[in-house]
């Protein structure tokens, strides 16, 4: 069932087998999975059914850094469903390149590989609604084109919803928000929830999961660790940092000389992005090109046009105009930073209505982040050039000669990492099953647990981990010698 | 033979569109010579002469004949006692500002003018520490030294105040001089800081915080904030955020290390930075918390400082880079570690390092009329960076800070000296970080930097400040002074032989 709060579950909140801390797409796919493998499972949202004045602005925080990121109560989303609600269905699998190290020097293996994930992908794929997936196709020696697919986009609140209020096995309470645990001998047995009325309670379960948001997760554990003496996280080196966003800028425009060889996709697309190798040999890390139609009016497209043979001139017409260049396609990017320790989540002087400290986002680009989209788009330009396709106009900021623009899109609020998966304890906080090093029962979900990100949008390996994550718990409980079996969902078609 | 004439109305429509073409040209020069002007740039304070320590006075003392035993004390006081006279005679009618004399940079007359108070602050505040006298005898009277600190701390920081700095933004030149007086502050914690009341103390680290909290360039200024708020923090006035945000300030950091002790600088690379930025803030991060960083901040000063001790002899040092007025801070990272670890290196080779440095410089004109001079030896508009003004070259100081904060807890000034590396014998050595090679010959005292990167290139010349320059800054009313970087940091070598610029030792009263 659904409740407006935890007290209007009743007798229901009692212990279950899993507790789930949070409604977005991790914590629905996971509750939704446990469900159907037979577990009991009582899901806390801190927010409401729908969008809540009071309850977003307990995201509201600062970031530290630069360049600015959307206000946290705008990027995300309090409420049942998460950011599912605002989000745009791009998806894509991350490239098995993405779970190991590209380049020297640069932390971004995971201690799993994509033979972990993809056992789930095709129950993501039905989760999210989504075609399949089309392998990459070679573009030269050093790039390849790549197919994303769209998601309706799936709102995870409106497509479980009906099916979580007849459920007899999962419950999930609203208004419920988790602001500590209390922890005996290295396992949670309470989850410590607060109401919007200011009232305490406690939840009992045999496995804690959080997936409270990239930012949230973190957030939460850091709170925690202060209110219990470091007992939540016992290693906590790693806890808010490895923060992640996916930069996302326009790189510059593309006079086209002869006949476009791409066909754009639904959203009017070419995705390139490198291979494995070139980014070895020319030390980047991956990205993802995109190639857009320059939308123009007819004058304008006129004026472009001769502009385009006099870029220089053209530039400083149209900037006088406050207007930008654009010939032919518009090149935009989304791009994976490197993991550094000090892009993190902290917690800030302000609390929020509840008395929690607010979030203090330290998030920096820094010259590497210039280096990859800067050598991509080289690679491509090389490319354009060999074949007569056209030719790249880069923008000035990629060269270093001004800084990263403020006025684009920035980021793709994606935010990843801050419990990042390991293996050594001192480099992340789960392990490779997203248990928290040195807790035998506390797990985490979404995509804070990312050690890297590509540049693929994150929702369907969120999915991904997510369902893998159902399947491990399932069997760790039978191995406690619950009687439930393992998930069975590869492959599985649901009524 | 006949004449054909233009129309009349040809030739009065030819004189109209002339005319029109030099109005435009006019108000298009003058809208760009108010865009580009900088504050107060045709104004120059006048220098005066020193009438209570004479610069001759210093000159003589710093080039006296002596013996082992070094320079000792005295002729530090005397040039301490001249510089601070001139911060004196230059004070303005706020006393938080200090109008020195010389070329203004491009962040304005009042920022100068800060500057003339942010960057002798420390030296004040350690030369009071070290028992200093407090009394500074002037030309127009003994001045009291803390009296005079206090009331520009107060004033800088008051918004209600006609001497307020301002309020520190992005990028802020403020943040620089923000971590200046904050050091300002911890040297004087004993001395200035128990003159305040509680309110004054409150507004001053407010201020302080302000500048803390902002955002900086990569290279040095990311460290400026991590100082500040350690000093925010020593008086307890920190926060859990602003901490948090000056340790990622400082990890952002450390991922300019390079090896070997050395950091790299922005935009340019290796340079003396490291000696007079890097390693001398770091310094007094560790010195305000010795628990910050130790296992880092100690280890890469003492290798640093290890290698670097080689560039000093009697001969002067082989000078690169930029910023090169701020050359007499040049020993303060092996004065710094001869504090750290001075079993490696011994305070007797920091205080030689100290005294060879200052008499090389100061023979040559580096401290006239109660102030750094601009350049090498004397002022040198050629090699003075745009944003270096009339007060900016007291950071020169840096090295003094440190010597009069060590006088603190030992008898720092009367360390038997021990003789440098090319006073003890010929030497090679090598820093593979930033590809440099340090050549000493005992015999002639000489010493040779070479830079690996740069071998094979053409030594580019000094480009001389020139009248086109003196046109253009008339034109922009803002420095246009010439671009040496390719002279500054792309010869393959720079030695105390064929120094930059060649130096005249100043004659003797």
């Amino acid at each position: 069932m659904i409740a407006e709060s935890l007290p209007a579950l009743g007798s229901r909140s009692g212990r279950h087998d899993v507790c789930v801390i949070g409604s977005g797409p991790a914590g629905v796919t996971l509750a939704d999975a446990l469900g159907r493998a037979g577990l009991s499972v009582i899901v806390l949202e801190a927010g409401r059914s729908g969008w809540d004045e009071k309850s977003q602005a307990v995201y509201e925080g600062g970031h530290f850094g630069g360049p600015p990121l959307l206000p946290l109560s705008v990027s995300r989303l309090r409420q049942f469903g998460g950011a599912s609600n605002h989000w745009g269905g791009w998806c894509l699998p991350l490239d098995a390149a993405d779970f190991a190290d590209k380049i020297d020097g640069i932390d971004t293996a995971w201690p799993i590989g994509i033979a972990d994930l993809e056992p789930w992908l095709p129950e993501a794929v039905r989760l999210l609604e989504l075609p399949d997936f089309a392998a990459g196709v070679a573009f030269g020696d050093a790039l390849r084109e790549v197919s994303f697919r769209y998601s309706p986009p799936v709102n995870f609140a409106h497509k479980f919803g009906d099916e979580f209020r007849r459920s007899e096995r999962i419950d999930v309470a609203l208004d419920s928000y988790v602001t500590g645990f209390d922890v005996e001998d290295g396992r949670i047995v309470h989850a410590r929830v607060r109401d919007s009325g200011g009232a305490d309670r406690r939840i009992a379960a045999r496995r804690f999961v959080l997936c409270a948001g990239g930012i949230e997760n973190s957030r939460l554990l850091l709170w925690a660790n202060v209110q219990s003496g470091g007992r939540v996280v016992p290693e906590p080196a790693a806890l808010g940092r490895y923060w992640m966003e996916h930069p996302h800028f326009t790189l510059g425009h593309v006079l086209l000389e002869n006949d476009f060889p791409f066909e754009f996709d639904e959203k009017g697309t070419v995705f390139i992005s490198p291979t494995a190798a070139a980014m070895r040999e020319h030390r980047l890390l991956n990205i993802g090109l995109r190639l857009h139609p320059a939308k123009e009016g007819v004058t304008r497209r006129l004026i472009t046009e001769l502009a385009c043979v006099a870029p220089g001139l053209g530039e400083k017409v149209f900037r006088r105009f406050g207007k930008r260049l654009v010939c032919g396609l518009l090149l935009r990017a989304s791009w994976e930073q490197p993991p550094r320790p000090y892009n993190r989540v902290v917690l800030g002087d302000k609390v929020d209505a509840f008395g929690i400290p607010r979030t203090d986002l330290h998030w920096y680009l820094e010259d590497f982040d210039r280096r990859t989209p800067s050598a991509a788009a080289r690679l491509l330009g090389a490319e354009f050039a060999t074949r007569r396709i056209g030719r790249l106009r880069l923008e000035r900021w990629l060269d270093g000669l001004e800084d990263f623009p403020e006025d684009d899109e920035i980021g793709g609020n994606h935010h990843m990492g801050g419990t990042r998966m390991s293996r050594d304890p001192r480099q992340g906080v789960v392990d490779a099953d997203c248990r928290v090093h040195g807790m035998g029962n506390l797990y985490i979900g979404g995509s804070s647990v990312f050690p890297s990100t590509g540049f693929a949008n994150p929702t369907l390996t969120i999915v991904q981990l997510a369902l893998r994550l159902a399947d491990h718990l399932a069997r760790s409980l039978a191995r406690d010698g619950e009687q439930h079996g393992a998930l069975r969902v590869r492959g599985e078609a649901r009524s | 033979m006949s004449r054909r004439w233009l129309p009349r109305w040809l030739l009065v429509l030819i004189g109209l569109g002339l005319l029109a073409a030099l109005a435009v040209a006019i108000a298009g020069g003058a809208w760009m010579r108010k865009k580009s002007a900088v504050e107060g740039f045709g104004e120059r304070a006048s220098a005066r002469e020193m009438s209570a320590h004479p610069a001759a006075s210093v000159r003589q003392a710093f080039t006296a004949p002596t013996g082992e035993a070094g320079l000792g004390r005295a002729p530090y006081d005397l040039v301490g006692g001249h510089l601070l006279e001139g911060f004196f005679a230059y004070r303005g009618d706020s006393p938080s500002f200090a109008f020195y004399p010389g070329e203004p940079s491009w962040h304005g007359r009042r920022i100068d003018a800060e500057e003339g108070f942010s960057r002798i602050l420390p030296f004040a505040a350690a030369w009071l520490a070290a028992g200093g006298d407090d009394r500074i005898p002037t030309a127009t009277g003994t001045r009291s030294l803390s009296a005079a600190l206090r009331d520009g701390l107060l004033s800088g920081t008051d918004p209600d105040d006609p001497g307020y700095w301002g309020r520190p933004g992005r990028h802020d030149q403020r943040i620089v001089e923000a971590s200046d007086v904050a050091l300002g502050l911890w040297l004087a914690r004993d001395t200035v800081w128990p003159l305040f009341d509680e309110a004054q103390r409150t507004r001053m680290l407010d201020w302080l915080r302000a500048a803390a909290e902002q955002h900086v360039f990569q290279g040095t200024w990311q460290l400026f904030p991590v100082l500040t708020e350690r000093v925010i923090d020593y008086f307890g006035g920190s926060t859990g955020q602003l901490r948090a945000r000056a340790r990622t300030g400082y990890e952002r950091f450390l991922a300019s290390y390079g090896g070997d002790g050395w950091y790299r600088d922005m935009p340019r690379g290796f340079d003396y930075y490291n000696a007079w930025g890097m390693h001398y803030v770091l310094f007094w991060i560790d010195q305000i918390d010795p628990d910050w960083d130790p296992g880092v901040i100690r280890p890469r000063l003492v290798e640093f400082a290890d290698f670097f001790r080689h560039l000093f002899g009697p001969q002067g040092v082989p000078i690169m880079g930029r910023s090169l007025c701020y050359r007499l801070a040049l020993p303060a990272p092996v004065l710094a570690a001869s504090l750290i670890a001075p079993e490696r290196i011994t305070p007797g080779e920091g205080m030689r390092a100290l005294d060879a440095t200052w008499s090389y410089f100061i023979a040559r004109g580096a401290v006239e009329q109660g102030r750094i001079t601009q350049g090498i030896c004397g002022d040198d508009l050629a090699l003075l960076d745009g944003y270096s003004g009339p007060a900016s070259c007291l950071w020169s100081l840096r090295s003094l800070v440190i010597a009069y904060h060590a006088q603190t807890r030992q008898a720092m000034f009367d360390a038997p000296r021990q003789p440098l590396p090319v006073e003890r014998g010929d030497f090679v050595v090598r820093a593979e970080a930033p590809g440099w090679t340090v050549e000493g010959s005992r015999a002639d005292g000489h010493i040779r930097l070479l830079i690996e990167a740069n071998a094979g290139a053409e030594p580019a010349p000094i480009r001389a400040y020139g009248t086109g320059n003196l046109i253009r800054e008339w034109l922009a009313q803002a420095p246009r002074r010439p671009d040496n970087g390719s002279a500054l940091y792309g010869r393959p070598e720079y030695s105390t032989a064929a120094p930059l610029s060649a130096c005249e030792i100043r004659s003797q009263p």
